[in-house]
């Protein structure tokens, strides 16, 4: 985790609400397993090891969330950004 | 945290990723709590849980690398948490299926306590009222009084009388958020010896934090809880409830393997 990063206190209210709405709206198409090894592993960076120890599933399981979240998100994204286009 | 050698890469990180997706990754991550928090929050639950009788080899095991470990351990709450309180502040509208919400939200879970529920003896730890002083900024999470863990030294035999916790306010935490975990990782770490000191972690977590960050978490181990100390009726009440919040819960598993260990009726006397 860098540290002396600029907090979120910052950042205007405005562009904290754009990313974080952007964001949570791809989480959005992650159902809960996929959504909470998503944030664990991407954003809280935990082991995917920890991250199979937190949501109390095997450590595959934990892999195949991660990856199926990551490949949704990704998916997400393109068609945020394709709707952005257009 | 590094990424051991059968970790992915991260895809803040993947160089082929779409660059506004890594710099809303990067920014997610700047708002959760720094390895120098999590350092402070090693100290601090070493101190507070350095007893002999309690046999946490986790805990301790963790305490010794707090670079990653704990930051590891402090990261799941911060990062369930976070990112309910984050949904909270900028998609109020969309609160369906969360799973970060979800696991965090006590709001949606006090919806389901209905009358129906059978109540429960003890406090009930997760249902509670949000706060009424809850930080502003984006990813702040519900702030309690502080108050300390030192009842952890003093409650680590399963003789504990819940009544007892302490509830004093005590030396200033490291932070509300780190607090939180540490109650709450104690708690777990304490279910499978000392499940009536469990309890009463659960108990202080939810006084602190009633609306905390890893409510699902918190309610699962007061289940296991309950469980082990043969409490059928208290422990399928409140799994009841949190499934019938939360009926595609991460922690279901763990819900149906703690309520297996119940007696059955006839085993009952």
């Amino acid at each position: 985790m860098p540290e002396g990063t600029a907090p979120a206190h910052q950042e205007t209210a405005m562009e904290g609400a754009e990313w974080r709405q952007a964001l949570g709206r791809l989480l959005d198409q992650l159902d809960e397993n996929q959504r909470a090894a998503f944030v664990l592993y991407e954003i809280q960076q935990l082991s995917m090891k920890e991250v199979a120890e937190a949501l109390g599933c095997p450590l595959q399981t934990a892999y195949f969330r991660h990856k199926s979240a990551r490949d949704r998100v990704l998916e997400a994204f393109r068609r945020h950004t394709a709707e952005g286009k257009a | 945290m590094r990424d051991a050698d059968d970790n992915p890469p991260r895809l803040f990180e993947a160089e082929d990723a779409p660059h506004e997706l890594r710099a809303w990754l990067a920014q997610a991550r700047n708002d959760v709590t720094s390895s120098a928090e999590a350092q402070q929050l090693a100290l601090a639950v070493q101190a507070r849980f350095a007893t002999p009788e309690l046999r946490w080899p986790r805990l301790r095991s963790g305490l010794q690398r707090p670079g990653k470990v704990l930051v590891g351990l402090v990261a799941i709450g911060l990062g369930l948490g976070g990112w309910y309180v984050l949904h909270e502040d900028g998609r109020p509208d969309m609160a369906n299926d969360s799973a970060m919400r979800t696991v965090s939200s006590g709001r949606a879970l006090q919806e389901t306590q209905s009358p129906s529920v059978p109540p429960t003896p003890t406090p009930a730890p997760v249902f509670n009222a949000r706060p009424t002083d809850e930080e502003p900024t984006p990813l702040s999470v519900a702030r309690a009084p502080h108050s300390h863990l030192a009842h952890a030294r003093h409650n680590e035999r399963d003789t504990v009388d819940h009544s007892s916790v302490s509830l004093h306010p005590g030396p200033a935490p490291t932070s509300s958020r780190d607090d939180e975990f540490a109650l709450l990782r104690a708690a777990r770490q304490a279910v499978g010896d000392h499940p009536n000191h469990a309890l009463a972690l659960t108990e202080e977590h939810a006084r602190r934090f009633p609306i905390g960050m890893l409510a699902q978490e918190r309610e699962t181990i007061a289940i296991e809880a309950l469980a082990r100390l043969g409490r059928a009726a208290q422990a399928q009440a409140r799994s009841r409830a949190l499934l019938a919040a939360h009926p595609d819960s991460p922690y279901k598993g763990r819900i149906d393997a703690a309520l297996s260990r119940l007696p059955s009726p006839q085993q009952v006397p």
